[in-house]
């Protein structure tokens, strides 16, 4: 089993807040941000998860953020599911506010280069690997109070993992799973 | 299309699923008619966490060039370059070639060559994904760079780099691999996968004047 937990391994464990208030990066003034504002989300990432597998679709990223001072949920997702690269797909995102009683997110198709890339890269790491999204946050094992705040495909020591960020007992915690982890 | 060479292409598309997947859309054709039968053909098909075949790295003839590559393959020996040599040439100033090809373009042979400019230590949305491509018939290769924005090409490129990314081999050592298993003119290498494995398809002009489609494993 490889699971990783590597805690604060982004710079923003419970000391992000004093960075907040210091000087810290915009980054770390995000992910405080965000890590404040993660008890308030009524939804979390498996039903993003589901919400696009239910439209025939295959997710290939998901997370909770903060964005114009509201959290939202959204996940990325390919159209035509694993068999089809990214040129060949659709690739687009559900979005939406993560604290409102029924999560109704708003779908867009991508077509600036940002998430473009961003969407292509991680369609062809789901592609790469066995492990689904799903899959990843059951193999993470992570305690029943944990709030899962982003399950993202990355390339890791050459091979793909799945990067689960999570607060666990009020503290940011960073799980790899990739495909040796039972 | 003879019955071993159907048999061929419906066995990969059924056990690829990414077969549509390789870059440009003249090699695309040649990679849904050629390239890796499946260990067992009863295997599940990828997606369904079916384990990964245990070899793909073999060389198949083809038993006809791909009506596209006709013309390629007459134009092909006025290249005084070789693709290997346009190849280091794009990664001369820090840049790391994605996939490169041959190709005929407005009836003019032309050498195109995928890039990442940063490098692959930057994924494709912090890169600067582009092609270099020109007339490699003339004395001097003197391409013409193209940084992509529009939707085909970005996820072209990014699909290309993100594979070289999780590869083990560069497309170099990948056509010398191609080249000790066949001899000829390598005109085309891009990445691929197969049972979610990064593989390269490479298309080898033979000396006879054929095409020949071989898949190299990237070692990931």
């Amino acid at each position: 089993m490889t699971v990783c937990r590597t805690g604060s391994l982004r710079g923003f464990a419970l000391a992000a807040a004093f960075a907040f208030l210091a000087s810290g990066t915009r980054a770390e003034q995000a992910d405080a941000a965000l890590l404040s504002h993660l008890p308030s989300a009524k939804h979390g990432l498996r039903e993003a998860l589901e919400a696009v597998l239910a439209e025939g679709a295959e997710p290939i990223s998901a997370k909770l953020e903060f964005e114009e001072g509201r959290l939202w949920l959204s996940v990325y997702g390919a159209k035509e599911g694993l068999h089809k690269c990214a040129e060949k797909n659709e690739l687009f995102e559900l979005k939406g506010d993560a604290t409102a009683e029924h999560w109704q997110p708003q779908r867009e198709i991508f077509s600036d280069r940002e998430h473009l890339t961003r969407a292509s890269a991680q369609l062809t790491l789901m592609q790469t690997t066995n492990l689904t999204l799903e899959a990843a946050l059951t193999h993470a094992a992570l305690p029943g109070k944990s709030v899962v705040y982003s399950a993202i495909p990355s390339l890791k020591d050459g091979k793909t993992a799945i990067v689960i960020e999570a607060l666990v007992n009020g503290k940011p915690v960073q799980i790899l799973v990739d495909e040796t982890t039972k | 299309m003879k019955h071993t060479e159907r048999y061929r292409t419906l066995a990969v598309l059924w056990s690829l699923g990414l077969a549509s997947c390789a870059a440009q859309p003249a090699a695309r054709s040649a990679v849904e008619t050629s390239g890796v039968l499946p260990a067992d053909p009863t295997s599940p098909t990828p997606g369904s966490g079916s384990p990964a075949t245990a070899s793909v790295e073999q060389a198949e003839a083809q038993d006809k060039s791909r009506p596209d590559d006709k013309a390629l393959l007459s134009l092909l020996p006025s290249t005084k370059l070789e693709l290997a040599e346009g190849i280091a040439r794009a990664e001369q100033h820090g840049a790391r070639a994605v996939s490169a090809k041959f190709e005929v373009a407005d009836g003019h042979l032309s050498l195109s060559v995928y890039t990442a400019q940063k490098g692959l230590e930057l994924d494709a949305e912090h890169n600067v994904l582009a092609e270099l491509s020109g007339d490699p018939t003339g004395a001097d290769w003197q391409p013409q760079e193209e940084i992509f924005t529009d939707t085909k090409h970005l996820t072209r490129a990014s699909y290309h780099l993100t594979l070289v990314q999780r590869a083990r081999l560069s497309l170099g050592e990948v056509i010398a691999k191609a080249m000790s298993k066949q001899s000829g003119r390598v005109y085309s290498v891009e990445p691929a996968i197969h049972e979610h494995s990064p593989i390269f398809h490479v298309r080898i002009a033979t000396p006879s004047g054929e095409a020949v489609n071989i898949d190299i494993e990237s070692g990931a």
